[in-house]
């Protein structure tokens, strides 16, 4: 059992210092940030589970939630979205404050929305667990990711 | 703190563990032993001295974390907000349950207050209540208090902590770190449960062990304190309280409830049997709380487990840059996810955990009700407890697995 047990737990850092070297390389942000939602996103405040879900036939766009910060209220407020590890999160977040937007992934996520602005931005989390998203400002759990 | 948190275990580890859980319990009850195993030595074991060596590390330690707590960064990525957090709260247990009643050697409190008995009796009325309202300052500070990542509140409770902590030992003597210090305390009541005895020198039954837990006023409240919180802190990362706006004053109420939930059961349950004066019917709850001890370990390694192993490792590394100037000694300060990338093996552990722990409660309950219960009530004197041990680890979990 003890003899065992170095090896695999050796093995398993290792893989484990891989793959979190891979994934914290550089976040994909490549969304314009000042720019408002695709239209493609715009179907619902949906904490959709699924990919398939979304009515883009061109490409797989993972999944995508609606934020709206109206009125010191955040939309959705402590929901469950469920997404799969390396998947792609698409957040469109409008706000009639200005807002600060955490995601508690490694590595953590931080976006300024000015009021009267919305932003989209993408980004994937590469461990299961979940991971919360919260409007700062507001002290809210938006939502939590359920990546597995 | 930051970062992700565990996945919900799969309902159908839940329900595993459950059942085992309500098996055991009630083989337990009718199959065990009927005479008291573990009860008639109470050989009141002197601890030892302190060793010296583990004295000075515990000085160098407390400076090192102090250092970065108020000279380093004045926000979340501190070392000595993260230590405190982390290494030392969560960390304690597994210490404690490794290797014995470490932190007593280590205190830094107990060292420079010296051996000198102080200089009035503690009062022992007291018992452990200081201790419990030291613990109730600390989750509510962790869990409940306007922002736990706020490092400038955090350097008040411990500037509060360490002033209270020398003062008291300079007033009582040890005796104040053996009921009122709220980390010491914490380390002296799992450390029973730990193999290894006197400093290394002697190992022992953990369920021998648990029975030499002095009672004293206040025992149970530390406790609850630290089951009822670790539930709380399960509870409030639900979507019902998420999807609500919580105040300041609604987390502390419902935080100190949870505790008083936990505790006010306990005593109901301890109390419940027949055939007892009042008088010997108020000390049950005293005296059967050493059982609640593992509860409380197998829950909050169930629920802690990854954040010390995985958030444990940031915490490491920025203690290694006590001052925020970027100093990676050891190199890349990465954490490894060995635990949130086996889901599935991590759904098992904490069900182990949470099922190991109620087991050895139910069978230290058991082992001292028969040594208290008069015959004719023994079976029907342990069912109110054994059903809240069992309800305990139901609600664990239930919290587990739905949040």
């Amino acid at each position: 059992m003890k003899r065992l047990t170095v090896p695999a737990t050796a093995t398993l850092l290792l893989a484990a210092t891989l793959l979190a070297g891979c994934g914290s390389s550089d976040e994909p942000d490549a969304a314009g940030s000042t720019e408002p939602a695709p239209a493609a996103a715009s179907s619902s405040t949906s904490p959709s589970t699924s990919p398939s879900a979304s009515a883009e036939p061109a490409e797989d766009a993972g999944v995508v939630v609606d934020i709206t910060i109206e009125d010191g209220k955040a939309t959705p407020q402590g929901d469950r979205v469920e997404a799969e590890v390396g998947e792609t999160i698409t957040l469109n977040i409008t706000s009639d404050a200005a807002e600060e937007i955490h995601v508690h992934s490694d590595p953590e996520h931080t976006w300024e929305v000015a009021a009267g602005e919305s932003i989209t931005k993408t980004f994937s989390v590469d461990t299961p667990g979940q991971v919360a998203v919260e409007a700062h400002h507001l002290d809210v759990t938006i939502m939590q990711l359920v990546v597995r | 703190m930051g970062g992700a948190t565990d996945l919900p275990i799969p309902f159908i580890y839940a329900m595993v563990g459950a059942s085992w859980a309500l098996t055991i319990s009630f083989a337990v009850l009718a199959l065990a032993w009927k005479e008291p195993r573990f009860q008639h030595r109470v050989a009141v074991v002197e601890p030892g001295r302190r060793r010296p060596w583990l004295a000075v590390a515990g000085l160098l330690l407390t400076a090192w974390v102090l250092v970065a707590l108020f000279a380093g960064p004045d926000d979340a990525s501190n070392g000595g907000l993260q230590a405190l957090y982390i290494l030392v709260w969560v960390g304690l247990v597994p210490l404690a349950l490794l290797s014995g009643h470490v932190w007593r050697d280590l205190s830094p409190w107990r060292t420079l207050t010296g051996r000198a008995s102080g200089r009035w009796e503690y009062p022992e009325r007291l018992g452990y209540w200081p201790a419990a309202l030291g613990l109730l300052a600390f989750v509510w500070l962790e869990l409940a208090s306007p922002d736990p990542g706020d490092v400038s509140a955090v350097r008040t409770w411990v500037a509060v902590y360490a002033v209270a902590m020398l003062a008291g030992g300079l007033a009582f003597g040890p005796r104040w770190f053996d009921r009122a210090d709220p980390f010491d305390v914490y380390s002296a009541l799992v450390a029973p449960l730990s193999p290894v005895a006197r400093g290394g020198r002697a190992s022992r039954n953990p369920l021998r062990g648990l029975t030499t837990i002095p009672v004293a006023p206040g025992l149970v409240a530390v406790l609850a304190v630290l089951l009822g919180s670790t539930a709380y802190d399960s509870f409030s990362a639900s979507p019902f309280w998420q999807a609500r706006n919580v105040s300041v004053i609604e987390g502390t109420a419902t935080l100190v409830g949870f505790c008083v939930v936990v505790g006010v059961l306990f005593v109901a349950a301890a109390s419940a049997t027949g055939g007892l004066e009042s008088s010997a019917r108020r000390a049950l709850p005293g005296l059967l709380a050493h059982s609640l001890v593992p509860i409380v370990v197998g829950y909050v390694f169930a629920h802690y487990l990854t954040y010390l192993v995985e958030k444990g490792q940031s915490a490491f590394f920025a203690l290694l840059d006590p001052l925020g100037r970027g100093w990676t000694p050891l190199g890349d300060p990465s954490v490894a996810y060995v635990l949130s990338q086996h889901t599935s093996t991590l759904a098992a552990v904490k069900v182990t955990c949470v099922v190991a722990g109620h087991v050895v409660a139910v069978v230290a309950a058991h082992d001292r009700a028969l040594a208290l219960l008069p015959r004719a009530h023994r079976l029907s004197g342990q069912l109110a407890m054994l059903l809240l041990m069992v309800a305990y680890t139901f609600t664990g979990l239930y919290l587990l697995f739905s949040v």
